[in-house]
């Protein structure tokens, strides 16, 4: 059964419904215009007990773990990329090893992939925007930070602070100038909450760096902006530690796009078609327009359940389906610009854990309360990748999915954790204190990568399908030898680090994994023969088209990518709006 | 009887996990006894009970009353440790001791002969109740009690979590 | 199409092996523990003189209290006991009242012709009135209550609905009550978004209200220590310890006793949540409720507006943003009663409910009709909020987006049987009682409470008693009430109802722990 959505009952169609999309139909909601959403997964759940269920059950608690397998709308999940499943990825990759692999995984469901995000709301710096002009690296973005953070629209506020309010950050203001490079906030500006206090963790690294520096470059530690509640804020309550951020909140008092969502839908303005899985865009390129989205719906998200196909109009488009999905759909509609899919970058994550000479009391508080921000810039650039460093508050949970492997060495006699040399196993009160010993002395750091484009790396069409028929994507990627360079500096650091900090390292094997970012597919410039959008993120060939998402972003910069993408679907609200006047 | 079953199970856990029985679901009782106090002879999620019958469903009810028997018989002659180190060292019986481990510190089942491979977590409760955490002075991930700022702290003391068996 | 309420067990199969096994028992994940795992629920309560020992009375008990001894003092006989508390609390807080607002001596709860009597609670001061717009100090205790200053602003909806001054008399002299909240964490008069749970719209289409009070020791310990507005509370460098209530006791700490009672010394800290239900003619004159003249406030609100999210095509609904004051009688559905004490410094948390409320899954529900479940639609989804929008000025005619609750947990066989008991005594005073119509849902306190040495510096802060452990292990583990967590109910840990679960993590505006209440979150800013 083939439905039509008209042309004349919406104004704008939004496919997402992750933080791009909830924004932008948040705002051009308030402000009377009318939007459909299109989203390929489940609606908004009316509560967190099945989720949190489906947690507590889960004997991996990957980022994935809370949230329902749905046949009709697969992703890649991180079981699949570490555990080679007998099923088959939802991505079609083959990676020969660590460096070939692209261990991010996304959400395909109402507040997407926030859902598991850490809640790390950093602005980008003013040099992540120039890497070309700066560093000779990779490319310039066509605009600068002061877009972004500076330049103050009606509201008074940037963008960035109308994205840190909306996700509530949790930050002072005076702890982020912490060198020259960092990104400047506006002279009144406050953060909608205080900072949310170190863990002592945080601060075993932070009296312990006192003075270091690394290849000339200041080691110190700064507190993480994040979109956590340090108060009551927006009906939703104060973070209580529950150390498990990746992959859910129990309590929401960290921000989910579903808290947007919300708020779109109350404006009246806003509806949503939900399990309904954007199959192509209809194209006219001679008007240079699309005249509408098509689609495939499924009844039951629990099997593959395929239902009716419809076509939905409006007379703006804005595709926000992440950095995958989104050059997926255009590939599938036809799409001639021969740069969407390629520049794939994620932010290489890579982890080294050790045990601290003392108790610092890891696996409390949120999963990561600070961070080795002052490395993000520098001359270093030329040659190797910057990186931010996440101190991390999860003991050696993510990288060697403790406490059960320390466990299990103790009690079966076997060295896995590289804790238990003499292969011991213990019992009773014995295996208590060595445990009590050893969990409390864990921390771990993990480097999170810049990235620089590289037309190799690419989203394309597999010829495998996926259970609704439409082609899987399929992924080529490695890292360059910019970033392995910065794997080597990485190693440097950590040795400093660790012998500074009297760490004993730990670290079990080489750890580079996806940091769950997705980024470049789309990526916006001025010259259409080099970039897919505009900087107002419009398509360079279809003028009622936005997209939206890291996807646009040019090269990685060396900050999450989540506050960035918010601040830019306000920026392409406001210019969708203007456009409909 | 199957009483007695369970509290038997109920002192091996304790032996081999290295904790008083009390410490399985509550933290330690106050140091000094007070007017009015309230601790009851149970407790509200009684885990013992579901894990000697999960051990029950997965090993066979007869495995376990060898083992409680055994535990319980040798127990009358020897420490409790010395009988929990023989068991242990038993080819058959010390898988299964250390599954039992498995499922109090972790609230996971993990079948004896596959000892690295967490088989299914026993239930929500359980995986919230895992002694580990209390191990470690903290919480289960996912589950706390504590409110917003406790972290910039040192947790309490460990035996305020669990009283720990000495030798 | 009429689907049963009960949901399936699914059966784990058992494999019986000897030693190690090779094979392994799939697991069947069933949606509910089994049900031996939360104990202290069997069939009936026992007591030495085969009944709750305390008749019907007036005074609040001022802690908890218990004869048991040694293997009697378990979880099932305490549960009864903890039960009976709050029966007694119930029963004390309902008493008629004299004119200084405490209870009447000279009279008994029901007593009247009609079954039904303003009660004590009521006289007690509401959230909204202790906390003001700009942080400003609220009046003092016993003093008339006002409506709030914005309401008063509107004055073409006040002389639309107000027919005389008696009903502004009657908000003076606590006849009328106000009343406005409709959700959970939502309330118009601050600043903060409607917390996403979702009101609790009845079989009449009407949204239910709910208001929160306090007790006059609650209130001074708010007002002596500037906790009213956000900047008296960041101010306040110490914890927040409300007052506990206590017996008198001895030198060794041995509460004195008369009559077979202990003596009561000091009340504490007591707070109130209450869930209101605009009644029917019918349902007025069925005299099963416990009824009051309310003002009902639904001001402006820019959110109020929805588009139905299935039906795209319709056009969009627009919602009138005009703000109404409707004069009503509300019947009490819902109860919290929430007290500190001394012996139980985790507070006692007792729900009730009126029993024509909502069936329970699995049980068997033989009432013609419930005030929050239609048996017509029973191939609806259950504890599920309503769609939106959430406009509480227009009764919600279609039934599919009216509220339709289940019990999930049931109430235990011992509190039924409590229950019965206790409405027995209350039909001994009058038979027409309408308060024989409410029911204990059950009481949560903690197991391991962290009670000290009054002279100790930790005297009633809980959390400082038991560091490890700050809840005390809460008996039972989840409860909830049907008009109150209606959407919440269930087991999941840190996710389902679970009172002190909850009210852990309350905090006061700048982030503290507030002694398990969220009351304080409602304070304001002063003005600059």
């Amino acid at each position: 059964m083939n439905t039509v959505i008209d042309g004349d009952l919406f104004d704008v169609i939004v496919v997402g419904t992750g933080i791009a999309g909830a924004v932008v139909a948040k705002q051009l909601g308030l402000a009377g215009r009318r939007v459909l959403l299109i989203e390929a997964g489940e609606a908004i759940p009316h509560g967190r007990a099945a989720h949190l269920e489906r947690f507590y059950l889960d004997t991996h608690k990957y980022p994935e773990a809370p949230y329902p397998v749905n046949p009709n709308a697969q992703s890649a999940t991180v079981a699949d990329l570490i555990e080679k499943d007998a099923s088959p990825s939802y991505l079609d990759q083959s990676p020969r090893d660590n460096y070939t692999s692209f261990g991010s995984t996304y959400e395909r469901r109402a507040g997407g992939t926030m859902w598991h995000w850490m809640g790390t709301c950093l602005r980008l710096l003013p040099s992540d925007f120039h890497l070309k002009t700066l560093y000779g690296r990779g490319v310039d973005w066509p605009i600068e930070y002061d877009d972004l953070g500076l330049k103050v629209r009606s509201d008074g506020l940037s963008y960035y602070d109308r994205a840190e309010r909306e996700i509530g950050v949790s930050a002072n203001k005076a702890d982020q100038w912490y060198n020259a490079a960092a990104a400047p906030f506006r002279a009144d500006y406050q953060f909608p909450n205080p900072g949310i206090p170190l863990s002592r963790v945080d601060q075993f690294f932070r009296d312990g760096v006192q003075g270091m520096t690394f290849e000339g470059y200041p080691v110190s530690v700064i507190p993480t902006p994040a979109g956590r509640n340090s108060r009551p804020y927006d009906g939703r309550r104060v973070c209580a530690g529950n150390t498990n951020c990746v992959p859910i909140c129990p309590i929401e008092a960290k921000y989910d796009p579903t808290v947007t969502l919300h708020k779109a839908f109350n404006t009246g303005n806003v509806s949503a078609l939900f399990q309904h899985v954007a199959t192509k865009l209809i194209l006219d390129e001679a008007k240079r327009r699309v005249t509408g989205v098509e689609y495939i719906s499924y009844s039951d998200a629990t099997k593959v359940s395929p239902s009716g196909r419809g076509i939905a109009r409006a007379k703006q488009y804005v595709v926000a389906a992440h950095g995958i999905e989104t050059p997926k759909l255009l590939l599938l509609s036809g799409c001639k610009n021969r740069n969407i899919g390629l520049n794939l970058m994620d932010h290489p994550f890579y982890l080294k854990w050790g045990l601290a000479p003392r108790p610092v009391f890891p696996y409390r508080g949120p999963l990561s309360t600070a961070g080795l921000d002052g490395l993000r810039d520098g001359q270093f650039r030329r040659d190797r990748s910057a990186f931010r460093i996440e101190i991390g508050n999860d003991g050696w949970n993510l990288g060697a999915s403790d406490p059960t492997s320390t466990l299990l060495d103790f009690i079966e006699g076997n060295n896995k954790s590289k804790t238990n040399e003499s292969r011991e196993s213990l019992f009773g009160g014995n295996l208590v204190t060595r445990l009590n010993d050893i969990y409390t002395r864990q921390c771990r750091i993990g480097f999170e990568l810049e990235q620089i484009p590289s037309e190799t790396n690419r989203v394309t069409l597999s010829n495998s399908k996926d259970a609704l028929g439409i082609p899987r994507p399929k992924i080529t990627y490695s890292l360059s030898d910019y970033e392995k360079r910065a794997l080597g500096a990485a190693d440097r650091l950590t040795s400093a680090l660790f012998a500074k900090l009297g760490i004993a390292d730990k670290t079990s094997y080489e750890l580079v994994m996806g940091a769950g970012h997705i980024i470049g597919t789309y990526r916006m410039g001025n010259d259409a023969s080099t970039s897919v959008v505009t900087k107002e993120q419009r398509s360079h060939e279809f003028d009622n088209l936005y997209l939206l998402g890291s996807g646009v972003f040019p090269t990685s910069g060396t900050g999450n990518p989540s506050l960035t993408i918010a601040a830019l679907a306000f920026w392409a609200a406001d210019t969708i709006h203007d456009e409909l006047r | 009887m199957i009483e007695s079953e369970n509290e038997t199970f109920l002192v091996l856990s304790s032996a081999l996990c290295g904790v008083s029985v009390d410490s399985f679901v509550a933290a330690t009782p106050p140091k000094f006894p007070v007017p009015g106090d309230l601790n009851p002879h149970n407790t509200p999620i009684d885990r013992n009970s579901e894990f000697i019958r999960t051990l029950r469903e997965q090993v066979g009810t007869s495995a376990v009353t060898s083992l409680l028997e055994r535990f319980g018989h040798e127990r009358q002659t020897a420490a409790s440790d010395t009988v929990a180190q023989n068991l242990l060292r038993d080819p058959e019986q010390g898988p299964i001791c250390r599954s039992i481990m498995k499922m109090w510190f972790l609230g996971v089942w993990f079948a004896c002969d596959r000892p690295y491979d967490a088989h299914h977590v026993i239930s929500a409760q359980a995986y919230k109740d895992a002694l580990v955490w209390k191990v470690m002075q903290s919480h289960p991930m996912g589950y706390s009690e504590w409110t917003f700022g406790y972290w910039a702290d040192d947790p309490p003391p460990l035996e305020t979590f669990l009283t720990v068996i000495d030798k | 199409m009429n689907r049963p309420l009960r949901r399936c067990l699914a059966a784990v199969a058992a494999l019986a092996s000897v030693g190690c096994p090779q094979q392994r028992v799939a697991v069947s994940r069933s949606k509910q523990p089994p049900s031996d795992i939360f104990l202290g629920r069997e069939n009936n309560c026992e007591f030495a003189s085969g009944g709750p020992a305390a008749p019907i009375g007036y005074d609040i008990p001022s802690d908890f209290h218990s004869d048991r001894v040694g293997a009697e003092r378990d979880l099932r006989n305490l549960q009864c006991d903890f039960d009976v508390y709050s029966w007694e609390t119930f029963i004390a807080m309902n008493w008629p009242t004299s004119k200084d607002g405490g209870a009447d001596p000279a009279r008994r709860i029901g007593d009247s012709a009609n079954g039904d009597n303003a009660t004590v609670w009521e006289r007690w001061k509401t959230t909204t009135d202790v906390f003001q717009p700009n942080g400003k100090m609220p009046s003092a205790w016993g003093s008339p209550p006002e409506l709030p200053l914005s309401v008063q602003q509107n004055a073409v909806e006040l002389h639309a609905a107000a027919q005389s001054s008696a009903i502004y008399d009657g908000i003076r002299t606590g006849d009328v009550m106000f009343l406005t909240k409709i959700a959970k964490g939502h309330e118009w008069f601050e600043t903060e978004q409607p917390f996403n749970t979702g009101p609790l719209i009845d079989q009449n289409g009407e949204y239910a209200r709910f208001e929160i009070l306090m007790n006059r020791p609650m209130f001074e310990y708010i007002v002596d220590n500037d906790l009213f507005s956000a900047d008296g509370q960041e101010a306040f460098g110490k914890r927040i310890v409300f007052p506990c209530g206590r017996f008198k006791k001895d030198s060794n700490g041995v509460a004195l006793m008369a009559n077979g009672r202990p003596i009561n010394e000091a009340v504490g800290a007591i707070v109130v949540k209450a869930a209101w239900k605009v009644l029917s003619t019918s349902e007025q004159a069925s005299g099963r409720f416990h009824m009051r003249k309310a003002l009902v406030w639904t001001p402006a609100d820019s959110n109020l507006l929805a588009t139905d999210p299935v039906k795209p095509r319709e056009s969009s609904r627009r919602v009138s943003l005009t703000p109404v004051l409707r004069q009503v009688t509300m019947g009490l559905v819902g109860f919290h009663v929430v007290h500190k004490s001394e012996d139980v410094p985790q507070w006692n948390w007792a729900t009730f409910e009126q029993v024509d409320n909502v069936p329970t899954l699995g049980g068997e529900n033989e009432k013609a009709s419930y005030n929050f479940y239609s048996r017509e639609h029973s191939d609806m989804a259950v504890n599920v909020a309503p769609p939106r929008p959430w406009d509480p000025r227009t009764p919600v005619t279609n039934p599919y987006a009216r509220s339709q609750i289940v019990r999930v947990i049931p109430i235990s066989a011992a509190t039924k049987h409590l229950n019965d008991d206790y409405h027995a005594r209350l039909r001994a005073v009058n038979p027409r009682s309408v308060w024989q119509y409410y029911e204990l849902v059950s009481t949560q306190w903690p197991t391991r409470p962290a009670v000290t040495k009054r002279t100790d510096a930790a005297y009633c802060d809980a959390p400082r008693v038991r560091p490890a452990d700050p809840l005390g292990g809460p008996a039972p583990v989840f409860l909830g009430n049907a008009t109150m967590e209606s959407y919440i109910q269930g087991t999941v840990p840190n996710t389902s109802s679970s009172c002190m679960g909850c009210h852990g993590n309350a905090t006061t505006t700048n982030a503290k722990f507030s002694d398990f209440t969220y009351v304080l979150e409602r304070a304001q800013r002063r003005k600059p």
